[in-house]
């Protein structure tokens, strides 16, 4: 069963807080700001956010969608990830958009959305790592990650770095795609899981 | 002058060594592993991985990922051992033109040498690597119990990998030549206890001074430390499911790390007496992720796994029927393959023949040493080390009724030439089929068919009249040749046998050419 807006909002602020408390500030008030553009009254985000030292600004500049015709908040995620896509926030776009495509696995127009998103980030994933030949090393004790939300799929490939097998080779063993590969590895660098050796 | 290496080409992990400056040593990969899986898979990405590349995605890339292809070399598709394999393996096991074994992954069907092949092609890519010269000779080792076809497709993948090989050798011969490295042993009878990843062997030989013989060889070629693994990660799975609630078993991704960590507790196990297993994050719900934290005693892996040792001792004790010598007349046991490092293995051992085992060899590498002391041996003038091998099956061909007639029984000491007169059944018969045979039973067909051919021109005579010489050699790779010779009329056929499901010439030259064009590739 799909998330519903509720339980997207939920996730975000939770999700906030887990990487405020791990000093990820800048990726914290992202998180919130995608609540306020879902629930642009939403007081736990903006006190969250004033407590970052962030005024909310963008949420007002967000565009809005119309509650009267979004019963169940379809538009106004959509609305939100062509936002976060406007404001040149690709990851925090195809959040929102995979929310969309759970609740729709059928939706072309989503569909259409998330593979143009894949696309902007798969290029930039590619500039931020550079050669496939480097290589990932953990950076922290087993004990430490367990604060993270991480899913199965990142574990796994948690599992695979070694300090010694490249990205390339990452993708060549892990059995999953170049893009999220690199989306999880992305995630895990900026979470300070894990560090690039060159 | 280029060096010969020497590689023991495992059923689950290869590795290779060298003699330098008189000391035989076993050469590193680049990651700085004394042995490398064997194991081959071409990737979800279309790339081709080896060793422990193409380990770590062996079961997240099931089906294309190829391991134990020495099971299936040089046998038959009919083979009990391949519709086992058929049963037991992910990956597509189909039947080739010449009726053998073939493996499809990815889309694209391989002989087995060919499999074989790229594995050795990798050792000796680590070996000159680390010598930092080309390498192209090679001595190799089987399985003792390995029969003409199964060594003549050995040579063919040393072919295919660029190597020349000079010496198949049997690899319990091959550790007994570790073993006596630097010693003079006098008269010993020394058991090989070979417990690898896939299989395990036993042979018992005597070994004298530059002498080693091969007394009998026995063992099964579907038990090994694999089946250690695969009850220690239905433990986890188990205790997982219990604490958790969450089967794992259809989870690939959780699979594979199961067996990587069941692995690396196994042999942590053998030096301490509990381990921690941790794997964060094996599962995710809508809880939040999960994760395998537990404790393994060895006591434990010793209960789990208990019943798997003692079924070697059976084929121990059938060993020692066949050298008709009891346990007390064993003077060494040397213990061979990674999984015997288990004290629980080294203990009913040492129990069994009432001594402890030799603990002066690395058992994963002493059978690579030997095979590189053999190849070290050849180069030298002085040739101070003679191999005596035995035959690990009865050789012989079918006669009239079905019937198999042995020439040379099993365990007859190699090389070895043997002849026998038959003579024809039917009145003016003038050509006669031989049919080349390996095997135990006496009903013709219930042994292997190496190969056939038609002897003709035979005088035309009364049935029985004629004398038909046949005689068969076993040089000292252990390959067969059979002749057949009318003696009244010398007219004569032989074949060095090429079994059912080795490869032509044309067929080997094929698969080089088509491996040099994917290195140029490689390098684009």
């Amino acid at each position: 069963m799909g998330e519903s807006t509720q339980e997207a909002i939920e996730r975000l602020l939770a999700e906030g807080l887990d990487q405020y408390g791990m000093g990820q500030v800048a990726q914290a008030v992202r998180l919130w700001r995608q609540v306020l553009s879902l629930d642009p009254g939403n007081t736990e985000a903006r006190e969250y956010l004033e407590t970052a030292g962030d005024e909310a600004g963008p949420a007002e500049a967000a565009p809005q969608a119309s509650p009267a015709a979004d019963h169940d908040g379809t538009a106004a995620l959509l609305e939100a990830g062509l936002g976060c896509l406007r404001d040149d926030d690709a990851e925090g776009a195809l959040e929102l958009l995979e929310t969309l495509e759970k609740r729709d696995p059928d939706g072309l127009e989503v569909h259409g959305y998330i593979e143009m998103v894949r696309s902007r980030l798969l290029k930039q994933y590619r500039e931020r790592f550079g050669s496939g030949q480097r290589v990932p090393v953990p950076r922290m004790p087993a004990e430490q990650m367990l604060k993270f939300n991480l899913p199965a799929e990142a574990g796994f490939l948690l599992s695979l770095v070694d300090g010694r097998t490249s990205i390339e080779d990452l993708i060549s063993v892990c059995g999953m795609d170049e893009f999220r590969v690199l989306r999880i590895l992305s995630q895990m660098l900026a979470a300070g899981i894990v560090e690039l050796e060159s | 002058m280029s060096r010969v290496i020497g590689i023991d080409l495992g059923t689950t992990n290869s590795c290779v060594a060298v003699v330098e400056n008189g000391q035989p040593s076993v050469i590193p990969n680049a990651g700085g592993y004394k042995t490398t899986p064997s194991m081959f898979a071409i990737s979800q990405d279309g790339k081709r991985l080896v060793g422990h590349l193409a380990k770590r995605q062996a079961i997240t890339n099931a089906r294309n990922t190829v391991y134990a292809a020495k099971r299936l070399i040089g046998r038959r598709f009919d083979a009990p051992e391949v519709q086992k394999a058929i049963d037991l393996c992910p990956y597509e096991i189909v039947r080739g033109p010449n009726d053998d074994p073939r493996l499809r992954i990815s889309g694209k069907t391989f002989t087995t040498p060919e499999i074989s092949g790229i594995i050795l092609r990798e050792m000796k890519r680590v070996a000159e690597e680390y010598l930092g010269e080309p390498v192209s000779e090679a001595v190799i080792t089987v399985p003792a119990h390995f029969n003409d076809a199964q060594r003549q497709s050995t040579k063919d993948a040393g072919k295919i990998a660029g190597l020349e090989v000079l010496r198949i050798i049997n690899e319990p011969t091959a550790a007994a030549l570790a073993y006596g490295f630097g010693r003079k042993p006098q008269g010993e009878k020394v058991v090989v206890y070979d417990l690898g990843g896939g299989t395990f062997d036993v042979s018992i030989l005597e070994i004298g001074e530059g002498v080693l013989e091969v007394l009998a060889t026995g063992g099964n070629t579907f038990l090994g430390g694999e089946d250690f693994d695969r009850r220690i990660v239905t433990h986890l799975l188990e205790r997982f499911e219990e604490s958790e609630g969450i089967d794992l078993r259809s989870d690939s991704m959780a699979l594979q790390r199961l067996k990587d960590a069941a692995e690396k507790a196994k042999c942590d196990l053998s030096a301490r007496t509990t381990t921690e297993i941790n794997l964060p994050f094996i599962a995710s719900d809508a809880s939040g992720p999960r994760h395998l934290s537990l404790e393994l005693s060895r006591d434990t892996l010793e209960q789990q796994v208990g019943d798997i040792v003692s079924s070697t001792m059976k084929a121990v004790e059938q060993c020692l029927q066949d050298a008709q010598l009891g346990p007390g007349d064993v003077d060494q046991v040397i213990l061979v393959g990674g999984q015997t490092r288990m004290p629980l293995v080294q203990a009913t051992v040492a129990e069994y023949f009432g001594k402890r085992p030799n603990k002066g060899v690395n058992p994963d590498e002493v059978v690579a040493i030997g095979a590189a002391l053999q190849g070290e041996a050849l180069l030298s003038e002085e040739q101070n080390l003679l191999l005596l091998d035995v035959t690990p099956l009865s050789l012989g061909i079918a006669t009239y009724g079905g019937h198999f007639a042995k020439l040379i029984e099993r365990n007859t000491t190699v090389p070895v030439r043997k002849a026998h007169i038959f003579t024809t059944t039917r009145d003016d018969q003038t050509a006669v089929k031989i049919r080349v045979l390996q095997g135990e039973s006496d009903v013709a067909a219930e042994n292997d068919l190496l190969g056939e051919f038609i002897l003709s021109g035979i005088r035309s005579a009364r049935k029985g009249e004629p004398e038909i010489e046949v005689s068969f050699d076993i040089d000292a790779n252990g390959i067969v040749s059979v002749s057949a010779r009318d003696l009244s009329t010398g007219k004569e056929q032989s074949i060095t046998v090429n079994a059912t499901g080795t490869l032509s010439e044309e067929e080997i030259q094929k698969i080089i050419e088509e491996n040099e064009l994917y290195e140029v590739q490689l390098k684009e």
